[in-house]
């Protein structure tokens, strides 16, 4: 991602399967994630309001804060982040563009129904069986067991590789 | 941080430049820095500012930042070895490395579990 001399801060890493970023930008921020870098699939906004749009379209990415939201459809595009305030984003990335993943926020105890789902804590620390997960933890899930979770506050992200 | 260059000499047919690097407020002479050769053939040379800017970024920032990791750190200096459970109480009073280049891209620290 370019950048301009305000702060920005981002961590990344790759996974097992997928790629995780968290991207911290001080108001007045502005980013281009060039279309050969873009492989984020899902946004999940921490804080602040940040404008997202497509290079050289009038699309928007409304992000909401708390949300997880897909942008799957645009990762041939070159993605532009301008902030007006303090922004926290999380971006859950595929490693390869062909591979299709589907994401969604967990509330609630679950059963595993698929052999290539990871849930990742994206926030706080939720309690899963007997597990205190904390921010960033994350597991690959066993088809058929139960999850029993007790969010605490905190968000967790459910992904399966389709 | 800022950065300067002096461009020691200019070969217009291999489009390349023998050229200093040094921090803008160090205290050594550019004049005594070590000179590079950088080919410029896909700078941006708009302007100077243009090419002021590509020169930086590609060759310069490198440059000056490995030059200034070459000089020994004073003892009072030098970091002391910090990690894990974050209490400020423990900070106070010590000399403690962090990062001040602009890396856009540090590691996300995650941890894998079992559920």
């Amino acid at each position: 991602m370019n950048h301009n001399n305000l702060n920005s801060e981002a961590s990344y890493i790759k996974l097992d399967d997928f790629a995780l970023c968290n991207i911290k930008m001080d108001s007045g921020w502005v980013g281009i994630h060039s279309k050969i870098e873009n492989y984020g699939l899902y946004y999940y906004l921490y804080d602040g309001s940040p404008k997202v749009g497509l290079a050289f379209e009038n699309t928007l990415i409304n992000l909401t804060k708390g949300d997880l939201t897909s942008t799957k459809s645009h990762l041939e595009k070159s993605v532009i982040i301008e902030t007006s305030d303090s922004c926290d984003i999380f971006i859950f990335n595929t490693l390869d563009k062909t591979q299709d993943w589907t994401g969604s926020l967990v509330t609630k105890t679950f059963t595993c129904d698929n052999e290539n789902s990871y849930l990742i804590c994206i926030d706080g620390a939720p309690k899963v069986n007997s597990t205190t997960m904390q921010k960033f933890d994350y597991s690959k899930l066993t088809s058929g067991k139960e999850y029993s979770v007790t969010l605490n506050g905190g968000v967790l992200g459910l992904f399966t590789k389709v | 941080m800022k950065g300067i260059f002096k461009i020691i000499s200019h070969s217009s047919d291999t489009k390349s430049i023998s050229v200093k690097f040094n921090r803008l407020h160090s205290q050594t002479s550019i004049e005594d820095c070590k000179s590079l050769k950088v080919n410029y053939s896909n700078y941006d040379i708009s302007n100077i500012e243009t090419f002021a800017s590509n020169l930086m970024r590609k060759s310069g920032l490198n440059r000056i930042q490995s030059t200034d990791e070459e000089l020994s750190i004073i003892s009072a200096n030098t970091p002391e070895n910090v990690s894990g459970s974050f209490s400020m109480d423990d900070l106070v009073g010590k000399v403690i490395q962090g990062d001040v280049d602009i890396k856009f891209k540090t590691t996300l620290s995650a941890r894998k579990v079992e559920l």
